[in-house]
């Protein structure tokens, strides 16, 4: 049956007759067909009659067949509105997908690129939406506000006391309910008789629980009677405690554990979902237990207590409202008592205040992800182009065969949205994965990290931002396409001989080294901020510092004697220590890092300043090299009993005592209370957790004999690695505190870092210099793209400079020298973006200051040395190209 | 193609190419390939009307075109089978013209008897 003889032959040439579709159709069963006529045509007559007839028939039917195919063309055009436009469009799009598959290299590098893009532009959204706009994990979540104390005459914010939040609740009309916290690290005893441990505590008021309601899983929440004086002491816990301590036993309820030694019952479980206020405020204290501030106790009436306070508006109050409410109450309670004077109520909602330090941040890593999408994107731009330059002999004689300009660029953005969603698909699953990167990374006070994942919003912004890039990507090559003239395009020859690849490829490319310039020069301000403020001290030595923190007030014999020789005892134990070169105590905060603020009053003057205390141990500012530059430093004559002394700082000095002596002056901490005299003059310091130069270093020094503290640190300082020597005091604290739970240690300055935030800049470096990177190796692909196409259509023109007598070398220089145009120019524009966004930005990113020239420098060598490499391989290809070959070729 | 009343529709078709009823008549009875066709039909006419392929198969595409045939998947009986041949077989819309057309044709054999121009009997 398959014998292609020659009579078959010729037919199949006679059925060139037809149009080439209808051949493909119908042209093997014409075949059959003839094949059976012609076996059944015998001797010559037949066959004449048959051949004659054949021919005929292919020429008549041939012609009829093409005039039926052009009206049913005709017919076509006619059939306007929507089902052709659909028609169409599907057609388009699978000409698009087969145009995609035909160069799956090609395809996968747009891809890749476009899907790292998006990957970077899904996570940084992940990352914002979970942090700056998903609601708050509260009841009613709008209506929690944040309150703190305002320093009328600063302007700054401040912890409130708990008089204050009282008489805020009292006073105030705009609340249903306000609440004051404060967090509190305590021991617990679980079952009365087994080891202590540790854990983080509330101290809450009643109110809490109606800022922040819930329904308790097991027992009941804290009430108002909780907190009178002699109430029972009771505790609620959160659900992870009760899971992890008490093994999940709901009969916990009712039953009495011991926190720091003393017996509180149990009364009810909190549900898994209950968030603390300090999981949304940054704060992230991951509370385990919350109890009453019970009138008469230190927490709830302490002179040194401060509290945060949280309240919940009444219905159909707006914050503007309460603001104006709680001016009005400050104004009266500054009237009725000194205590308040000069002090106002600063209010926030709790979802402002949630990201109030973080926002800036968080705002620069997703403008930051969305110029790595733009360098992604614009590769795709790039491809597209390119290809959509290739094949405009092909598109243009599809538009002078009467296809329209707006269906051939409709063609080019529909290949860029199958790009794009694809690339999109690539995208979430990599931004899956680097969710879980972000988590390693574990950046420090931001809160509701743990919430960042792909939630359908992060999906439908993926969907969306893949659609978005596809079609930008399409537009600008659609639009070159619409715009061209067919007739240009179909000349011979048409594809020019310009000196430089077309204006569109060159400036994406520029565009795109320019991002990923800005992301450089990003990365090395972050980098020269961490240095910067490794250089911003205190003021004094915190290497080889080891801290730890004696919970003396849990010892069985609690009283003061007992803890002061239990100190010193430690203090003596910890000072021979090997590798020990001295040992202090300090107290209630730490060197660098105090909190706790007192008025001084001195004797001449009727007001008093604020100063920041710190009770310290026999040498202890000589042991921390804090210079005494009047009179003498702490001393062990110092003690209980002996006349009460005070080193001040010399801001202390200066602001009280201008021009004079201050030794022998004294001061009071209340108005008529202890007279203390002044023995020394300590050099200015910063204790203060500021880095910009602004706090005001107003410091009191107390001999910690006279003033004990309950929880004071003990230092350990030694030239030694600190991390041996944390390890050495640790041990011992346990030996010697033997039925306390062992101390955290840490170092002076791990402590430090974390205050000035060099961790934060840290994250952000890791997060910018992938970000970079990325954008980098992206700029990379692209301009090696470029140059690739450029020379690839230029082979013919570089094979007659060959032929005329270019050498190799010559060349190599001229695409070279294209690509370190390329850099130099994306890198000019870059510099000068990255020199005008880091100066509008610099308020916003702490740490990380303004561009200065030496680092655009760097930024600029690093993108051209980097585009001069994506130069190389399409140089070289360029500089081998065969003369001879290229001309014979066409 | 979207549906209109099926009388009209088939109507405007009116009248078929003698070829066109010709091989919706083949068809009617069963499925057949284009040989088959033009056997069956050489048959009914006697050899007057002799089909060469490019007429045949140029009035296959405009009937398929026209969704009056379609091609078959279905196959005859397996020793009959020649696989290389694409079978053809009559559709609804097919059915409807051929009776139409059939239809306008008997009335014109009527008139024709009424005039006393066929002497045969219906």
């Amino acid at each position: 049956m398959g014998r292609d003889r020659l009579p078959d032959r010729c037919y199949r040439a006679l059925l060139k007759l037809y149009p080439r579709a209808f051949r493909a159709r119908f042209g093997d069963d014409m075949v059959e067909l003839f094949r059976d006529r012609r076996r059944r045509a015998r001797g010559v007559r037949a066959r004449l009659t048959l051949w004659t007839a054949v021919a005929v028939d292919a020429a008549w039917q041939a012609i009829a067949v093409r005039r039926e195919a052009r009206a049913a063309g005709r017919a076509m055009k006619r059939e306007t509105g929507r089902a052709m436009w659909a028609r169409s469009l599907a057609t388009d799009a699978r000409d698009a997908w087969r145009t995609l598959v035909r160069r799956p290299g090609l395809s996968l590098v747009a891809v890749l690129t476009l899907g790292l893009g998006l990957a970077v532009g899904i996570s940084s959204f992940a990352l914002v939406h979970a942090v700056l706009l998903a609601p708050l994990p509260f009841h009613d979540p709008e209506k929690v506000v944040v309150l703190n104390a305002r320093d009328d005459r600063t302007g700054a914010g401040d912890l409130a006391s708990p008089a204050e939040v009282r008489a805020w609740g009292e006073h105030g009309s705009s609340f249903d309910a306000v609440a004051g916290y404060a967090y509190r690290p305590v021991v617990v005893t679980p079952g009365g008789r087994e080891a202590l441990s540790r854990a983080q505590a509330a101290v809450v008021t009643a109110g809490y629980f109606d800022v922040l309601p819930v329904a308790t899983l097991h027992g009941r929440l804290l009430g108002r009677g909780d907190e009178a004086a002699g109430a029972e002491p009771v505790a609620v816990v959160a659900h992870r405690f009760w899971r992890d301590r008490f093994a999940g036993d709901p009969a916990i309820v009712g039953r009495r554990i011991r926190i720091d030694r003393s017996p509180v019952t149990v009364v009810g479980i909190l549900p898994p979902a209950f968030a603390d206020i300090s999981d949304v405020t940054g704060w992230n204290r991951a509370v385990d237990l919350w109890i009453p501030a019970r009138a008469g106790t230190p927490a709830a009436d302490g002179r040194k207590v401060f509290w945060g306070a949280a309240a919940r508006l009444r219905p159909g109050v707006s914050v503007a409202d309460a603001r104006t409410d709680m001016d009005a109450v400050a104004a009266r309670l500054a009237a009725s008592s000194a205590d308040f004077r000069d002090r106002g109520v600063r209010i926030m909602t709790a979802y402002d205040y949630s990201f109030i330090h973080v926002a800036g941040t968080l705002w620069s890593l997703l403008a930051a992800g969305g110029l790595v999408l733009l360098v992604g994107g614009l590769n795709v731009a790039n491809l597209l182009l390119v290809r959509a330059l290739a094949g405009e002999r092909a598109l243009a004689l599809r538009a002078a065969l009467g296809a329209g300009r707006w269906r051939l660029a409709r063609r080019v953005v529909l290949e860029g949205v199958l790009l794009g969603l694809a690339a999109g698909a690539v995208g979430t699953l990599l931004a899956a994965w680097s969710g879980r990167l972000v988590a390693l990374l574990d950046p420090a006070q931001i809160p509701r990290l743990a919430g960042v994942g792909l939630s359908p919003s992060v999906l439908a912004f993926a969907l969306a931002s893949a659609v978005a890039a596809g079609v930008v990507c399409g537009l600008v090559p659609a639009a070159r396409v619409a715009r061209r003239d067919p007739a240009d395009s179909l000349r011979p020859g048409a594809r020019g001989t310009a000196g430089a690849p077309s204006r569109a490829l060159r400036g994406f490319a520029t565009v795109q080294v320019a991002a990923a310039m800005v992301l450089l020069v990003a990365t090395v301000l972050f980098v020269t901020g961490i240095r910067r403020l490794a250089d911003v001290g205190v003021g004094f030595p915190i290497e080889g510092v080891v801290l730890a923190r004696l919970d003396l007030g849990l010892l069985l014999d609690a009283s003061p004697e007992t803890r002061a020789r239990e100190a010193r005892a430690l203090r003596e134990q910890a000072a021979g220590l090997p590798g020990v070169r001295a040992a202090a105590l300090w107290g209630p905060g730490l060197p660098g890092n105090s909190v706790d603020t007192v008025r001084l009053f001195a004797a001449a003057g009727p007001a008093g300043v604020m100063v920041t205390a710190h009770h310290v141990s026999a040498g202890a500012l000589g042991a921390l090299a804090i210079p005494i530059v009047r009179g003498r430093d702490v001393e062990a004559a110092d003690r209980d009993g002996a006349a009460p002394v005070a080193v001040v700082s010399e801001t202390v000095a200066r602001e009280l005592w201008p021009g004079q002596d201050p030794i022998g002056r004294v001061i009071r901490l209340e108005a008529g209370g202890t007279p203390i005299a002044v023995i020394g003059v300590a050099g200015d310091v910063n204790h203060h957790r500021r880095f910009d130069g602004q706090a005001r270093l107003a410091d009191l020094y107390l001999p910690i004999d006279q003033r004990p503290v309950a929880s004071p640190y003990l230092l350990a300082i030694g030239p030694d690695d600190a991390t041996v020597l944390a390890g050495l005091v640790r041990e011992m604290v346990a030996r010697h505190l033997a039925y306390l739970p062992p101390p955290s240690t840490t170092t002076l300055d791990a402590v430090i870092d974390g205050l000035k935030g060099v961790r934060d800049l840290e994250v952000g470096t890791s997060v910018l210099s992938a970000f970079a990177l990325a954008a980098l190796a992206l700029a990379l692909v692209g301009i090696h793209g470029v140059l690739s196409v450029w020379v690839a259509d230029r082979r013919r023109e570089i094979g007659v400079r060959l032929a005329l007598g270019a050498t190799a070398g010559g060349v190599l220089r001229m695409v070279l020298g294209i690509a370190a145009r390329l850099g130099l120019a994306g890198a000019t524009l870059g510099g000068l973006a990255a020199f005008w966004l880091t100066r509008v930005l610099s308020g916003h990113l702490f740490g990380a200051g303004a561009a200065d020239a030496r680092m655009l420098a760097v930024a600029a060598a690093l993108v051209v040395a980097v585009i001069a490499v994506a130069g190389v391989a399409p140089a070289v290809r360029a500089a081998r190209t065969d003369p001879i070959e290229t001309l014979r070729a066409d | 193609m979207t549906p209109k009343n099926p009388q009209t529709d088939v109507d405007a078709l009116l009248p078929l190419k003698p070829v066109v009823f010709q091989v919706l008549l083949s068809l009617a009875d069963g499925e057949r390939h284009g040989y088959g066709i033009v056997q069956d039909i050489a048959q009914r006419t006697a050899a007057r009307m002799r089909l060469e392929p490019g007429n045949l198969y140029r009035s296959l595409k405009l009937m398929l075109d026209l969704d009056l045939i379609e091609e078959s998947d279905k196959r005859p009986a397996p020793d009959l089978d020649d696989e290389r041949r694409r079978y053809y077989r009559i559709t609804r819309r097919g059915v409807r013209a051929a009776e139409a057309e059939a239809a306008r044709l008997a009335e014109m054999v009527a008139d024709a008897r009424a005039r006393k121009l066929l002497r045969t009997k219906a």
